[in-house]
């Protein structure tokens, strides 16, 4: 079973490395594969170096896909940690 | 302008000037042949290990959930990322490249992508790509931000640190003096530069002086002190001072063939601290009667893959061959703590010093360290060896290791292979190595007592750290007690004691050993002869007052001046 969920970016400088980080992390102690989607890019969400890549600016709405084990709990999870991170 | 630093390996040097962080690797983009590739993919592995590793080392030392943390540990994640290096792997296989050659690509393709992202500080994040990509393309080349091609004749090296593996990659002639900003008399390196003759200057800050490479500088490694563009004057006065140094030398070259003896024919073994077969070729130069100490990691040093027992056999015998039928004790494997090699993949250890080190080690990698026995027993055929074991605590650790021989001995028999019989002995390197030598003494031939290690222990005293090694030095009454106890016991055993620490290196302070009863003085080569002199000049009677007064002496600074002061 699939999910997904749309969240926008409110921290100031996006994304960076910092809060990427603490994302890769959050979405490695889940088993199921996590995408993250913005502006028709993908990249899955336990890879840092594609993350990045993203351009995860304050503002802009990204899709969250889970799919696997606790695949809706790791979309809640990586979606409020999306939106709580500065 | 002058600043000053600690000598860890004394002389002057005159010399230019060179930076070794500067990351200038020159990358090679040919194209490989498809036998390579599998190579390269694993020294590419290597490189993201090592770097892990390191950044993990780091990563000790900081507070957690500060800024500076939480960078580092994304750099980990990135050294983590399967997509990352699988790109990296897939450019090797495909294009046919070398590893740096791949790294540089997968990060300069990456670089690129961020630098077009709208957001400033999120493109910013490229330059930290770029800054990632040049550690790893360093640590392919063996950690060695050098590139060697810029090494000139007479070179004073400045780096940050520099590991003894970066140490031993070093082109030694042409470098006159080396200059870090770390380290302090025990560390790794320093035993190295004191042992290659090279002078050194160690926890010294030269960044204030904005020294450019190819500066004129004086490294007056004597008084602890580095001069940039000297006056005339002072060259003069630097110049003179390195012709008594190098007249020094001279005269100490005289008493090479002269027996190592008090002026009241007391005689003591003065053996040599060595770590490779050149060294051994130069035992000679020095009269060294012997080895005391022979680190087999450093033979290991400069390979990425371990060395199998049929090249570890030649090797030993090729060292018996040099040896010509002196006292020749090898150490086994110390690896661990500051000593990694790029053969081995590093621990992650919050206290490596602390940790899986020394015969830890061996006894942990059963395999590699059959290898090095059984080279050992093989090579015994040929020549009489001692054998030692660091980091021994408890007689069950010696026990097991006599059991791991003996099979190994029967291997050999199986493999029809010959061998000769070996004297054991251990490094009393701990407390506990003191305090439990009567249970193992009985199933010992030797003793070594490795006191650089044994400070450190127990002092509770990080060994690299510079800030401790001054507060807290071997010679102190609670490291004299300690090999004190050792003597004592081994006296009752009729077990020769050797030492083979720094503190043995000390030509004020070889004189004191030999009076608490220490049999055999192991020493750095580029010591060896200060030791002698110091040692003939001496009566036993006067090496025994001075051990019974030392011993007494309840202060650290009461008993430096002591053993200083004393004529």
């Amino acid at each position: 079973m699939m999910y997904e969920k749309i969240v926008t970016i409110t921290a100031k400088h996006g994304i960076h490395t910092r809060p990427a980080a603490l994302l890769v992390k959050k979405a490695k102690s889940f088993e199921c594969n996590i995408i993250v989607e913005c502006d028709g890019k993908q990249a899955s969400a336990k890879s840092l170096f594609k993350l990045q890549t993203l351009g995860l600016y304050q503002g802009v709405s990204v899709k969250v896909i889970a799919e696997g084990e606790h695949a809706e709990q790791a979309v809640e999870e990586v979606s409020e940690l999306l939106i709580t991170l500065s | 302008m002058s600043i000053t630093g600690i000598v860890v390996s004394s002389g002057i040097a005159f010399g230019h000037a060179l930076h070794l962080n500067l990351h200038h690797e020159k990358i090679d983009y040919r194209v490989i042949n498809t036998a390579q590739i599998p190579i390269e993919i694993q020294k590419l592995k290597k490189a993201f290990e090592l770097q892990k590793h390191h950044l993990h080392q780091v990563l000790i030392k900081l507070e957690p959930k500060t800024s500076h943390f939480e960078l580092i540990e994304a750099d980990i994640l990135l050294l983590e990322d399967e997509e990352l290096l699988s790109q990296i792997e897939d450019a090797i296989s495909t294009l046919q490249i070398r590893a740096a050659a791949a790294i540089e690509r997968i990060f300069a393709h990456q670089a690129s992508e961020l630098e077009q992202l709208e957001d400033p500080y999120l493109a910013n994040r490229a330059q930290d790509m770029l800054c990632l990509s040049h550690r790893l393309i360093a640590r392919l080349n063996g950690a060695q931000h050098l590139d060697v091609s810029q090494l000139k004749q007479d070179t004073i090296i400045f780096a940050h640190d520099l590991t003894p593996a970066e140490f031993a990659m070093l082109p030694l002639d042409y470098i006159n003096g080396l200059v870090l900003n770390t380290g302090g008399i025990t560390s790794h390196t320093a035993i190295l530069a004191r042992s290659a003759g090279i002078p050194a200057l160690l926890s010294c800050e030269y960044e204030q002086a904005n020294i450019e490479n190819g500066a004129q500088v004086v490294l007056n490694a004597i008084d602890g002190e580095l001069v940039v563009e000297p006056s005339d004057e002072n060259r003069v006065k630097l110049t003179q001072l390195m012709q008594h140094d190098v007249e020094r030398k001279q005269q100490l070259l005289t008493l090479k063939d002269l027996p190592t003896e008090t002026l009241d024919g007391h005689s003591v073994s003065l053996l040599a601290n060595v770590g490779s077969l050149n060294e051994i070729s130069h035992l000679a130069d020095v009269g060294a009667e012997g080895i005391g100490l022979f680190r087999t990691e450093f033979m290991l040093m400069n390979t990425s893959t371990l060395p199998d027992e049929k090249t570890q056999y030649h090797f030993y015998c090729d060292a018996l061959h040099l040896m010509e039928g002196k006292t020749f004790t090898i150490r086994t494997l110390d690896v661990g703590a500051d000593k990694e090699l790029p053969c081995l993949t590093p621990l992650i250890e919050d206290n490596p010093a602390l940790g899986i080190r020394g015969i830890r080690y061996s006894l942990a990698n059963p395999e590699l360290f059959n290898t090095q026995v059984k080279a050992i027993l093989r090579a015994a055929n040929h020549g009489a060896i001692r054998l030692m074991f660091p980091m021994i605590n408890q007689v069950e650790e010696l026990e097991a290791l006599f059991g791991f021989i003996e099979e190994c001995k029967l291997e050999l028999i199986e493999e029809e292979k010959g061998f000769g019989e070996l004297s054991y002995g251990i490094v009393v390197e701990t407390p506990a190595a003191v305090l439990n030598l009567s249970s193992m003494l009985p199933l010992l031939d030797f003793i070594s007592i490795g006191t650089n290690d044994l400070t450190q222990y127990t002092m509770a005293a990080d060994r690299t750290n510079p800030s401790l090694t001054k507060t807290y030095p071997s010679l102190s009454p609670a490291v004299l007690q300690l090999i004190k106890t050792a003597i004592d016991h081994a006296r009752e055993n009729n077990i020769k004691v050797s030492l083979c620490g720094e503190l043995a290196s000390d030509p004020k302070v070889a004189p004191l050993l030999v009076g608490m009863g220490i049999d055999e003085l192991s020493v750095n080569l580029s010591s060896l002869l200060e030791v002698k002199s110091g040692l003939r000049d001496i009566s036993y009677q006067t090496c025994l007052t001075l051990a019974k007064h030392a011993l007494k002496i309840k202060r650290i600074e009461e008993l430096y001046l002591y053993i200083n002061g004393f004529k």
